[in-house]
């Protein structure tokens, strides 16, 4: 059942998302190769092309983030907590199903999103030396290059995809915690009787307090185990400080899904 | 035989208001009931209890024997009295969507109500007027082979020659062993069909009655006296 609800998933996500990307990666091709004949010698590209298309290009991009944000937490609300969750939740599947299918979808589109968006900045810096002549760009690149080299440099266990890997494994983990910290306040706040919508945003603002405060002292908690586990390893050091932020990003997701699972269970209140 | 709908002392409050008092109430098979009262006495409430959408405050509802949750789901078929399915989807889709999740869909039933209505299946639900967007619902629903059908305001928003088409379409679905529930305020249109009612009167059963019995002990039709009983 799990499959079949996720087809639906997909379905109903897929008809707003997959333009959305698809624009924004052909507006960064063209955007590219417009900026390319414009900063070239001859300059056969208009100035005001140019300038429209990046600012496109730009909102394209917005918009994918935005659409996903949005879908993340409308398909939640409106298909589980408004009226369509009363054909929904008269399915013959579990609230687990029902979460697990929003959340897969939701963390597919978020990693889709992230790959979009990396996607049409490759373009738009087709050869390299064009979007190193902007400086956010450039600055961004060698902040990644500066986390990428030292990684595999100083901890020699570490390849490059190695580094790449466990950078992917946080970002994961982050993304499904991250999912999981929307679909919680919504739960908690459409199980009351009035203001839900207010509610749910009071909730989101809770959780979030709740996670900086824990997420705060986890350097302490790694500096704690770091003393009495003492190493020298800069392959465990790494380990200790990717693998403390990705255990930590999914028990912080097991917490919120636990709430989310009995507050559907046991508080659902479609009125 | 077995109760198909039991109710013990069930309440449903929100905030200080009963909309549920207390029901205590047990529904057989093979009937075809008419769960009838004003606004606000707790037909809806009583639905969505038995579909497991809302909670109880106290007391249980059961559905052959069993808590409202995965396994009645597939036995029980439910209109709601609100427009439920997805608006983007095309007719064909719902049709897909309800025979990937329920195994006693029958397909073939669905269509020929579909073509009796003209209603294509190419077309999106939104697309359709609000009287079609509720028969399309209501055709998904009795679609269906399941024990227990309830079914919230089915008539609510129809014109007078649909909802004959809507009594046909329960009846000629209806499976004899099978109980059919019908909330409604609108009995003069239903007391036809019916094999029981129930007077849901603030949240409490005032009347369970055999309607046969009910018109030869007070030689009037249910809606005569149901105007009676709730009289402003």
């Amino acid at each position: 059942m799990l499959t079949k609800l996720m087809k639906y998933e997909f379905k109903a996500t897929a008809r707003v998302m997959v333009p959305l990307c698809i624009l924004s990666v052909a507006l960064a091709s063209v955007t590219q190769i417009t900026l390319w004949t414009f900063l070239d010698e001859t300059g056969s590209s208009p100035y005001s092309v140019t300038l429209i298309l990046l600012i496109a290009t730009a909102a394209a991009m917005g918009a994918v983030l935005a659409a996903t944000v949005v879908l993340i937490v409308q398909r939640f609300r409106s298909n589980l907590l408004g009226d369509e969750g009363h054909v929904m939740f008269t399915l013959p599947v579990s609230i687990h199903q029902h979460i697990l299918a929003k959340f897969l979808v939701g963390v597919f589109w978020m990693l889709a999103t992230l790959f979009v968006l990396f996607e049409s900045i490759i373009c738009l810096g087709y050869n390299g030396t064009l979007w190193m002549a902007f400086p956010p760009f450039r600055e961004a690149l060698t902040a990644f290059m500066d986390f990428i080299t030292p990684l595999s440099s100083t901890a020699p266990d570490f390849s490059v995809g190695g580094s790449l890997a466990i950078l992917f494994g946080t970002v994961l983990a982050s993304n499904v915690a991250l999912c999981l910290e929307i679909y919680a306040p919504l739960a908690l706040g459409h199980s009351f009787h009035k203001h839900k919508g207010l509610l749910s945003v009071a909730f989101f603002l809770g959780i979030q307090g709740i996670y900086h405060l824990l997420s705060g002292s986890l350097p302490y908690l790694i500096n704690f185990v770091t003393y009495l586990f003492p190493t020298q390893s800069p392959t465990g050091v790494y380990m200790l400080d990717f693998g403390g932020s990705m255990v930590f990003s999914l028990l912080w997701a097991a917490v919120l899904y636990a709430i989310t699972h009995y507050t559907l269970k046991h508080r659902l209140n479609l009125e | 035989m077995s109760s198909l709908l039991t109710c013990k002392g069930l309440v449903k409050s929100y905030d200080k208001v009963h909309a549920l008092d207390g029901l205590d109430l047990t529904i057989q098979p093979g009937r075809i009931v008419g769960l009838l009262g004003p606004n606000g006495s707790g037909k809806s409430t009583l639905m969505k209890l038995a579909n497991g959408l809302l909670t109880p405050t106290a007391g249980e509802v059961l559905i052959d024997g069993m808590v409202p949750g995965q396994e009645t789901h597939s036995l029980v078929s439910y209109l709601p009295d609100r427009p439920s399915l997805p608006q983007w989807m095309t007719i064909r889709q719902l049709q897909d969507f309800y025979a990937d999740f329920f195994p006693d869909f029958d397909r073939t039933r669905c269509r020929e109500m579909l073509d009796r209505l003209e209603i294509p299946s190419h077309r999106k639900l939104k697309d359709l007027s609000k009287g079609n967007r509720e028969k399309v619902q209501l055709v998904l629903t009795m679609s269906r082979q399941a024990r227990l059908y309830l079914l919230d305001e089915p008539m609510g928003g129809v014109d007078p020659a649909a909802r004959d088409f809507i009594l046909e379409t329960i009846l000629k679905n209806y499976d004899p062993e099978a109980t059919v529930v019908i909330a409604t305020h609108l009995i003069a249109d239903v007391e036809k069909v019916l094999d029981e009612v129930i007077f849901l009167d603030r949240g409490k059963a005032a009347l369970h009655t055999a309607v046969d019995d009910l018109r030869a002990e007070t030689g009037k039709s249910v809606d005569a006296l149901f105007r009676e009983v709730f009289q402003c």
